[in-house]
């Protein structure tokens, strides 16, 4: 008894603190996995809300923003359909993206976010498809996998249009997730702000700040952000900016 | 236990030496319950464990057919399904066998031109699902 007593009274060593706490810290950490969430998306998420961007007065935080005079050196090009370009720069502290090209955001993750693009000027080139298409929750910038919402002129007998579409592989996806016409009185010739909102499986699509298309999907919950210009238009942005809702 | 029969100071044979007290751990009860909860724990993590390792195992199937055009002429396009990795290069006479597809209902895309035309289809396990002639339509492009 009394051996027993004293080898009882020595306390717990260091090892043994480790241990627990080395178990604690497993048992977490498998939890999180059952339970769906990945521990890097936790980690992620925990930079996020640790990271950049002040919190605004309706609660939301600004998580990236670009308004293109520091250059591009953060973004790569998107590949659409086996080709891709080069043709984007900046200019007048603007981003200048020709026909067939892109830029995508690499090595960010994003899940329930606004994403606008500003003072869009999209013009027509050539006689091929006069569109601008903002990428979201997007990802493999080589094979895109993700959302576009895209805006899309009035092309040969089509009238303009408005899309949700799913990319896999590098493909857009027919049918698209929601498509509907341009509203009549669109100026196709000024400038305009075009704005992501994806939060769970809703996603929402606004034009100079008023809500023009809405649809539902569930296919892919994050990713990152890009902008592309069809192949028969160039575009040119003044400001890109990813936001937290509030 | 009352206390009248509790260890006492007059009492040299029931009380509890002083030698016998770790001053740096009066209570020794702790030690116990430390190993209590470390017991605790490794089962906890032991079992999540088994948990994650039998919900990771996943079900494949493998999906086969042929891809036409509108007029019945093969088409070499690539086949996926929605949400998984591997591809699929339908050979010159259209026919194709995607191997490694989850069970269960999938998005089948047949990827040509730039666009990826969909169909529903249920893949069994271990089994090579047979969805016919896919005919798609190569007159769409996008760009």
């Amino acid at each position: 008894m009394r051996k027993q007593l004293r080898r009882l009274s020595r306390g717990q060593g260091a090892v043994e603190y480790g241990l627990l706490l080395g178990l604690i810290a497993v048992v977490g950490i498998l939890a999180v996995q059952l339970f769906g969430l990945s521990v890097f998306e936790l980690f992620s998420r925990v930079n996020l809300v640790l990271g950049e961007g002040a919190t605004s007065d309706d609660g939301s935080r600004v998580l990236f923003s670009s308004d293109f005079d520091g250059g591009l050196d953060d973004w790569e090009s998107v590949n659409w359909n086996r080709r891709s370009s080069d043709l984007w720069f900046t200019e007048a502290g603007r981003l200048v993206a020709d026909r067939y090209s892109g830029i995508f955001l690499p090595d960010n993750t994003f899940d329930d976010f606004s994403y606008r693009v500003e003072d869009v000027d999209l013009s027509i080139t050539s006689n091929s498809w006069h569109g601008a298409s903002v990428f979201f929750r997007a990802d493999n910038s080589s094979r895109i996998d993700g959302y576009s919402f895209r805006v899309q002129r009035p092309n040969r007998n089509d009238p303009g249009r408005i899309y949700f579409s799913t990319w896999a592989n590098g493909y857009q996806v027919n049918p698209y997730i929601a498509r509907v016409e341009a509203p009549e009185d669109f100026d196709w010739e000024g400038t305009y702000d075009l704005e992501v909102v994806a939060r769970g499986t809703t996603l929402q699509g606004y034009i100079n700040g008023e809500l023009v298309l809405e649809a539902e999907d569930d296919t892919y919950s994050s990713g990152s952000v890009g902008l592309y210009s069809h192949s028969g238009s160039s575009l040119t942005a003044d400001r890109i900016e990813v936001s937290s809702l509030p | 236990m009352s206390l009248s029969s509790s260890p006492s100071f007059e009492d040299p044979e029931t009380r509890i030496q002083d030698s016998e007290i770790n001053p740096n751990n009066p209570h020794p009860q702790r030690r116990l319950t430390f190993r209590v909860l470390i017991g605790v724990f490794g089962v906890i993590a032991v079992g999540l464990a088994a948990l994650n390792i039998l919900g990771g195992v996943e079900r494949y199937g493998a999906v086969a057919g042929v891809i036409l055009d509108l007029n019945d002429n093969p088409v070499q396009a690539e086949v996926f399904v929605l949400g998984a990795d591997n591809i699929a290069l339908a050979g010159p006479d259209g026919s194709f066998t995607l191997e490694d597809v989850p069970v269960g209902g999938q998005q089948l895309i047949v990827g040509y031109n730039g666009i990826g035309q969909s169909l529903n289809v249920s893949v069994a396990n271990s089994e090579v699902t047979q969805v016919g002639l896919v005919r798609i339509d190569t007159s769409l492009e996008d760009g």
